[in-house]
């Protein structure tokens, strides 16, 4: 690995006085170390910013709850406040292994934010809110405008994400698929989740749906949504559906996961899984 | 950057001298000559690396020795106690679950990470807690018939 600094700040301002364009913000390291070490990415300094309170606590808030970005996936697997967001205990349960969940966190996973991440697909069904800080303030960024490319956000220069809010989305259900090449640990070749709201009440329900690893950045069409919502569906209905977002995905060919045609598979094996068994 | 930085590792208490760059393994392996500790992707791929952080199981080749500062350590040398081998490192033993046993440190020392924090764990518990450990020698069949005897 190439030599860089090591800082532990223990506040937002001794952070924030260090924090500049040649640093590295250290969470779990389950993606930047691996970075480092590879050389795709260097850096003079780290700075580790699991001294700083602020990035911790998952605790109820107005209407949703709050979770920490240094929060680690393990502890998001063992909170009892999370029961209702089934989509994100599937996911949390999913990733990685048992001590990569000890480290890794869901600030690091949005921030480096892979086509195939395993918080994307949910936090954007549940249209999170990301909480994000800088030198000069706090700002709120709706998820769908926090992931703009492959480990790409719209974070600015010398900002941190400190936490994300979710939602607490009354009478709703939701799921989250993923295939990967290994029953053990790998990386998602494709994840998707779906939100379903009044899932029982035809005439009032609503559809969310985001696809994984079919675009750089979690897919949704909010067109096709509006199209499954408030009906009694039929098998017709899930097929133009299922069209649509075809059309709209770009998968990659080249990827080495999965072609672009399993993907299609799975997303129309999930959507008539999900949707094809509502009343 | 060099930091001093106090461990303690399986009871002893050491205060070494680190870079920033150094990782946990390289700590473990190359200052602490502790060996039992494997390398073997040095990316969180394998498991060979696996120690017991603060009570929880961690890759040491993704933690940076420097973040381990004022923490207790448990590698595989601290797993038997006096000399005397554990359930689990007799279970692999009788099973025949080790070949060439590069990545038996890392196994045993999860299973043993997770008995610290439920005693009768089922055989599906310690399967899940295995997840991201590779063999490449015993084919896992052996390594399965080592966790029937543990979880029996
Ligand atoms: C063996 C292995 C298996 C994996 N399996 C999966 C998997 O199944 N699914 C999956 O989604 N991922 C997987 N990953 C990738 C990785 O573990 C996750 O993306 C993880 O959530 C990253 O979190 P971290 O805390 O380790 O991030 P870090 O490595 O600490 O940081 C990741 C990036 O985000 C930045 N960052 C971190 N926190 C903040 C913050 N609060 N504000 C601003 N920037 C920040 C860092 O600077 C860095 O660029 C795997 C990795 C490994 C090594
Ligand atoms: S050497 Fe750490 S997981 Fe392979
Ligand atoms: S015994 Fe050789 S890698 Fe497992």
């Amino acid at each position: 690995m190439k030599k860089f600094d090591y800082f532990r700040p223990q506040s937002l301002k001794e952070l924030f006085s260090i924090y500049d364009e040649n640093s590295a913000i250290l969470a779990g390291g389950t993606d930047l170390l691996v970075d480092l070490r590879s050389g795709k990415k260097s850096f003079n300094k780290v700075i580790d910013i699991k001294g700083i309170e602020e990035f911790y606590g998952i605790r109820k808030a107005n209407a949703g709850v709050e979770i920490g970005a240094c929060e680690t996936f393990s502890n998001i697997l063992n909170s009892k406040i999370l029961n209702k967001f089934t989509a994100l205990k599937q996911a949390a349960g999913c990733m990685g292994c048992y001590e990569i969940r000890n480290r890794a966190t869901i600030g690091g996973n949005i921030c480096n934010s892979s086509p195939g991440c395993e918080t994307g697909v949910v936090l954007s069904v549940y249209e999170a809110t990301v909480n994000v800080c800088g030198k000069n303030g706090k700002r709120k960024v709706p998820f769908e405008e926090f992931c703009v490319g492959v480990n790409k956000t719209s974070l600015k220069r010398g900002e941190v994400v400190l936490s994300i809010f979710i939602p607490e989305i009354k009478n709703s259900k939701s799921f989250y698929s993923r295939i990967s090449r290994t029953q053990g640990m790998d990386l998602a070749c494709w994840n998707g989740a779906i939100l379903v709201i009044n899932p029982e009440n035809p005439r009032r329900r609503k559809i969310r749906m985001s696809f994984g690893t079919v675009a750089p950045t979690p897919f949704r069409d909010k067109e096709v949504e509006k199209n499954l919502s408030n009906k009694k569906l039929t098998q017709k209905d899930i097929d133009m559906a299922f069209e649509e977002i075809c059309k709209k995905i770009s998968p990659r060919a080249s990827s080495l996961r999965a072609t672009p045609e399993e993907k299609k598979l799975a997303i129309k094996n999930f959507m008539n899984d999900i949707l094809g068994n509502l009343p | 950057m060099k930091h001093k930085i106090n461990l303690n590792v399986n009871g002893e208490k050491h205060s070494i001298e680190v870079e920033s760059h150094h990782t946990l393994l390289y700590a473990i392996r190359e200052i602490l000559h502790l060996t039992g500790t494997k390398k073997g992707c040095g990316e969180g791929e394998c498991g060979a690396c696996t120690v017991i952080m603060d009570g929880v199981p961690v890759r040491s080749c993704l933690v940076l020795a420097v973040e381990a500062d004022g923490k207790d350590i448990t590698t595989i040398e601290g797993i038997a106690k006096d000399g005397k081998l554990t359930k689990v490192q007799e279970a692999f033993i009788e099973a025949g679950a080790i070949q060439c046993g590069f990545c038996t440190p890392g196994f045993i020392v999860a299973i043993e990470a997770l008995l610290k924090k439920k005693k009768n764990p089922k055989r599906s518990e310690i399967i899940e807690a295995l997840g991201g450990h590779l063999c490449r020698c015993t084919g896992y069949e052996a390594i399965l018939k080592a966790i029937e005897k543990i979880s029996k």
